[in-house]
């Protein structure tokens, strides 16, 4: 497949893990290619999609991910010391408390599998905007509510 | 709404730091060297007289086998005093490192399971009885088969027995083949076994397993057991002590004699004579059912070592389709607890997935499994 440039669309949006491996199995790995550029993840999301040995060489997501090392963004400022924080909490992993920090730290929503009520209910207690995967491919989120994230697009 | 930016710092806890490199047994100065800092680092950050970046701290978390939330909340007390009943000569330093971090792996596993049950708001009961160092190990072993309802037939689930006992048991796969199996009373934990999961076949551990109980039962303390294939080279003491409690437990006098002699077998018995009646019927190895036969007279002393030179070879008994190794190894206790507090929305799927050490897409698949 020839890859088409990373162009970062203006709304931004952080990523789990799960919700990735959704989109990925029910829709194809195709649709997160076409929005690529609103797709933002942390590092240690990236080790649980991509790095984990575990994960098969043939898999698509991770295929994808290490084709788009500009999916990745590093803790920035104080967010390290969020991720520290949220991870403190029980039941919820490293995985999901980075892209929490990062959301809640850059304003940003937090797209997070809905049926996941410990770390949904934990984002939203943070004043995290989050919204499923499903939400996301049919872009229910209001556009006029989420401006902020036009910042996040030129600090990343 | 809690506003975090008003919120302090988050403390990373220097007796955690301390007490995950002592379970390692490494000094200050090994962790200094593994890591690229100075000793007086190490210990600055243990005494909380100052702290480790993100970084420091992964790499932290790496060289210990932990994750990283582990140095941020108090937990208990990974075991202590830890006795090596080895091989000959063998200390617990003598151990290497890959050998050691299945003891860390353990803990993580123990403290796992808390953490789902506290959020469960359920703690299971422990009914695993207690005996003097005076008892007889043929009256512990008769006492815990007469707790099982059973006379003199084999025991064919020793493990769920235990974990309905409320015994944590897990199978994890030891390197080298350093140790058979570990055991401990844990003040917040309760009773745990520790079996080497690459011990083959299966009846090997099962005697291991009851050998291990006869451990907690006496409460022996912190006990990390190699059992040789040839059970009369095993440690003296406490070790022998612990074989006969496994032996009368798994193969009690009268119904070993009464199953030999229904077979007509000879005093010498060939190796296939043995095993559908060591494996199949008592889940034992052939060496220990043969130095049981040996131990009441039913066949020649010595045979059974004739017999083997080296370690039996490996047979699969059941044929067809094997659990998931997370379910093998952790045992149905965890993993029903594991799925539980998932289902119920108390822990997020990326911590499910770690809690089985699985990968998030394979916890997906086994949440799809389970909800049809």
């Amino acid at each position: 497949m020839k890859k088409k440039p990373f162009i970062p669309e203006i709304w931004q949006y952080v990523f789990d893990s799960c919700s990735l491996i959704n989109i990925e199995q029910r829709e194809g790995v195709r649709t997160l290619e076409r929005r690529k550029g609103a797709i933002l993840i942390t590092e240690r999301v990236k080790y649980e999609v991509a790095e984990d040995p575990r994960i098969r060489q043939t898999d698509p997501l991770r295929q994808f991910v290490l084709r788009n090392p500009e999916l990745v963004t590093r803790f920035k400022d104080n967010e390290e010391e969020e991720y520290l924080r949220i991870l403190s909490q029980q039941g919820i992993n490293s995985g999901e408390a980075s892209g929490m920090a990062i959301a809640l730290k850059r304003n940003l929503p937090l797209v997070i599998d809905e049926r996941d009520t410990k770390a949904t209910g934990k984002a939203k207690n943070h004043g995290i905007r989050t919204l499923s995967w499903k939400d996301f491919i049919e872009g229910k989120i209001s556009r006029n509510n989420i401006s902020y994230a036009k910042t996040e697009s030129r600090n990343r | 709404m809690m506003n975090s930016s008003e919120s302090k710092e988050s403390r990373i806890i220097g007796v955690q730091l301390c007490k995950a490199r002592e379970l390692l047994q490494m000094t200050p100065r090994e962790v200094a060297h593994e890591i690229n800092v100075t000793p007086q680092e190490v210990v600055a950050w243990e005494k909380e007289e100052s702290r480790p970046n993100l970084t420091q701290l992964e790499e932290m978390a790496e060289l210990y086998g932990r994750e990283i939330d582990y140095f941020l909340r108090q937990t208990p007390t990974p075991p202590e005093n830890i006795e090596f009943r080895g091989k000959t000569g063998q200390s617990l330093k003598d151990l290497s490192k890959e050998a050691r971090i299945v003891l860390v792996r353990l803990d993580e596993l123990c403290r796992t399971a808390l953490e789902f049950e506290s959020l469960l708001n359920r703690r299971p009961p422990v009914k695993l009885p207690h005996f003097k160092e005076t008892d007889p190990p043929k009256t512990v072993a008769q006492d815990m088969r007469r707790e099982f309802g059973l006379k003199d037939e084999p025991i064919p689930d020793l493990k769920n027995r235990l974990e309905d006992e409320g015994v944590r048991i897990f199978e994890l796969p030891v390197p080298e083949d350093a140790f058979s199996g570990f055991s401990f009373w844990h003040a917040e934990y309760g009773p745990c076994i520790l079996l080497n999961a690459t011990e083959k076949p299966k009846g090997r551990r099962n005697f291991t397993l009851a050998h291990e109980l006869a451990h907690l039962v006496y409460t022996h303390g912190s006990s990390l057991c190699y059992i040789p294939i040839k059970l009369g080279e095993s440690h003296p003491g406490l070790e022998y002590i612990a074989n006969q409690v496994a032996i009368e437990l798994l193969l009690p006098e009268l119904g070993v004699v009464g199953d030999f002699r229904k077979r007509n077998l000879s005093r010498t018995p060939s190796e296939k004579d043995l095993a559908p009646i060591a494996y199949k019927k008592w889940g034992v190895s052939i060496q220990a059912f043969g130095y049981r036969l040996e131990n009441v007279g039913l066949i020649e002393k010595g045979h059974i070592n004739s017999l083997f030179e080296t370690e039996p070879p490996f047979r699969r008994l059941k044929k067809g389709p094997r659990p998931p190794r997370f379910e093998r190894e952790l045992g149905k206790r965890l993993v029903e607890t594991s799925f539980e507090a998932y289902q119920k929305g108390l822990i997020s799927i990326g911590k499910l997935a770690h809690g089985l050490d699985i990968t998030i897409r394979d916890a997906l698949k086994e949440i799809e499994k389970r909800s049809k």
